[in-house]
């Protein structure tokens, strides 16, 4: 990365009610720099502190220690235009169907361009492109009820609602929990499709690698608060066993590699998918 | 016993826009089977699922549990022997402390203190719980939860436990370690498990896998008999377990691999086999 960060956390900490008796403490300083175009992936278990990260990123929470950064400006600062962050970090929560507002798809996708003062046609104008890029055509879905919409297409009515406000900076938090294999294929694959047109800044939450391996090319571990790996997302799948250990959900080819070990030391758990562990299986009985 | 015969269920019978969720499923399941249940979403799964725990009737066919067939009026008798837990365990907790959420269904029974000591004992037991019993039921992780949610539902003493995508939202190891600790309870206690999921390679560790697509039963039996037919089940919108598919594709390759490769450590065995006798071929 060179120059000045996109984002840029601090020694961040944060704890959940602090001061009572159940305070507990949810980021123990992470530190991390993202820099313009990245594809992050943030994993590690429930309650490492992934969510809590994310609230603070777009100050969603008053952090007890320290900073965010965004293009180098403290956004806790006095006169910082949190307005103007809204506009440029889009969210998509965890089980996003509870961040969806109107009855009605187009006018639920509509709610944040009308809110941030665009005008009618350009509000419809973004509408229709959201519609149309999560796979949901704007012609045949803009009028449809959101309640009878099946959950994966509601997820895809709340990213088109994010999308709509066409942030540079885009957080999935669990993008595809939940899903059933085909719900979750065609999802990922729509974020890939997505992504490959843009120069979209990515940060994706999760407690699995598996989705977030075919969006991300690096990989952040946090493990109870901190930041335990940091790393290209293939250097991170190595430390399999490790991954394994904070119950983090492996790539299938990842997960099915470490388990050939035994019988192929070294067998590089850094795979994407059944392919190249093909390959790499061929490779190895070759040379016995 | 479950017995389903020519099973039928619609939504909004008898209207235009009827949809038939179930379409003459005939399935028997022996008590203390360890059975997987899956397919894709509208594969009539869940219909199934709330039908075995008498929330909805069928409307064609039948359905029996232990002979009560499963129609209005029989609702308590059919729950006594069959226990369900949900896919999202916040649905399904109500009291604060894990102990005493795990003895709710059966105080409701109206049972003798002793009688509901001794249940909420064997199901923390079964659960791995007895550690956390005290605990607040928001304070604990989701699998936590998910096992707490299983535990009440054990303290019925079903003949059957049917858990609908109970794993669905718990990273992959941690629906390993529970679908586990569910073979040693059926194993020890003979308690039926029918475990409903999408994945495949969590059936691969059942006894017998159904899988239905389109209101039918599509396949039914060993995960080695289902896992062979992956074209079809590529076609039913499900997954293959990678180890099975790489395992196709070695052979393919020319390689002995045999066909018994079900999951990762069948795989493991098969590839292993396969290095030594190279080696020894190969000679020193």
């Amino acid at each position: 990365m060179s120059g000045e960060p996109l984002i840029e956390l601090r020694d961040l900490r944060y704890t959940y009610l602090a001061g009572t008796p159940k305070a507990s403490e949810a980021l123990r300083g992470v530190s991390l720099r993202i820099g313009e175009g990245e594809r992050v992936a943030i994993v590690g278990p429930t309650r490492s502190g992934k969510s809590t990260l994310v609230a603070a990123l777009v100050h969603l929470l008053r952090l007890g220690r320290g900073q965010v950064f965004y293009r180098g400006e403290d956004i806790a600062g006095p006169g910082y235009d949190r307005a103007a962050l809204r506009r440029e970090i889009g969210v998509v929560f965890q089980q996003p169907e509870t961040q969806i507002v109107e009855d009605v798809v187009g006018a639920d996708v509509a709610f944040g361009p009308t809110a941030a003062g665009l005008s009618a046609e350009e509000t419809r104008r973004r509408v229709r492109e959201s519609l149309d890029a999560v796979g949901l055509p704007y012609e045949r879905f803009r009028l449809r009820y959101v309640h009878a919409l099946s959950g994966g297409q509601r997820r895809r009515v709340a990213l088109a609602g994010v999308l709509a406000m066409r942030t540079p900076v885009l957080v999935l938090d669990e993008p595809a929990a939940g899903l059933d294999p085909r719900g979750r294929r065609e999802l990922l694959g729509l974020l890939r499709r997505l992504l490959s047109g843009r120069s979209l800044t990515l940060i994706v939450c999760s407690a699995s690698l598996e989705g977030a391996a075919l969006l991300c090319d690096r990989a952040v571990v946090l493990d109870a608060g901190r930041v335990v790996m940091d790393g290209a997302l293939r250097e991170v799948l190595e430390e399999a066993d490790r991954l394994a250990a904070l119950d983090v959900t492996l790539p299938e080819a990842a997960a099915l590699a470490r388990e050939l070990r035994p019988v192929f030391p070294g067998l590089p758990a850094g795979v994407l998918d059944g392919e190249e562990l093909e390959a790499e299986i061929l490779k190895r009985l070759g040379a016995a | 016993m479950i017995e389903a015969q020519n099973l039928s269920f619609s939504y909004r019978t008898g209207e235009e826009d009827a949809v038939h969720a179930l379409r003459g499923v005939g399935l028997r399941l022996e008590p203390g089977e360890f059975v997987a249940l899956i397919g894709h979403n509208g594969s009539g799964k869940s219909t199934l699922v709330r039908l075995l725990v008498a929330v909805l009737h069928p409307t064609g066919g039948e359905l029996r549990v232990d002979g009560i067939p499963v129609r209005p009026g029989n609702e308590l008798e059919v729950r006594r022997r069959i226990s369900v837990v949900f896919q999202n365990p916040d649905d399904q907790l109500i009291m604060n402390r894990v102990a005493d959420d795990v003895a709710f269904g059966p105080e409701n029974l109206g049972l003798e203190r002793e009688e509901i000591a001794a249940r909420v004992g064997f199901a923390l037991r079964a659960l791995g719980l007895e550690e956390i019993s005290e605990h607040l039921v928001e304070e604990l992780s989701p699998g936590q939860k998910q096992r707490v949610a299983i535990a009440g539902a054990l303290a019925m003493r079903p003949r059957f436990l049917v858990l609908d995508e109970p794993t669905s939202l718990l990273p992959a190891p941690v629906a390993r370690r529970l679908i586990l600790t569910l073979r040693e309870l059926n194993r020890r206690e003979g308690t039926g498990v029918i475990h409903v999921t999408h994945s495949m390679s969590e059936a691969a560790l059942f006894d017998r896998v159904v899988v239905l697509d389109g209101g039918r039963v599509l396949m039914d039996g060993s995960p080695a008999q289902v896992f062979r037919r992956s074209d079809q089940l590529r076609e039913a919108g499900l997954d293959v377990p990678l180890a099975v598919e790489l395992a196709g594709r070695l052979r393919a390759r020319g390689l002995p691999l045999g066909d018994g490769v079900l999951d990762a450590a069948s795989l493991r065995e098969a590839l292993a086999g396969l290095r030594g006798s190279r080696a020894e071929a190969c000679g020193p």
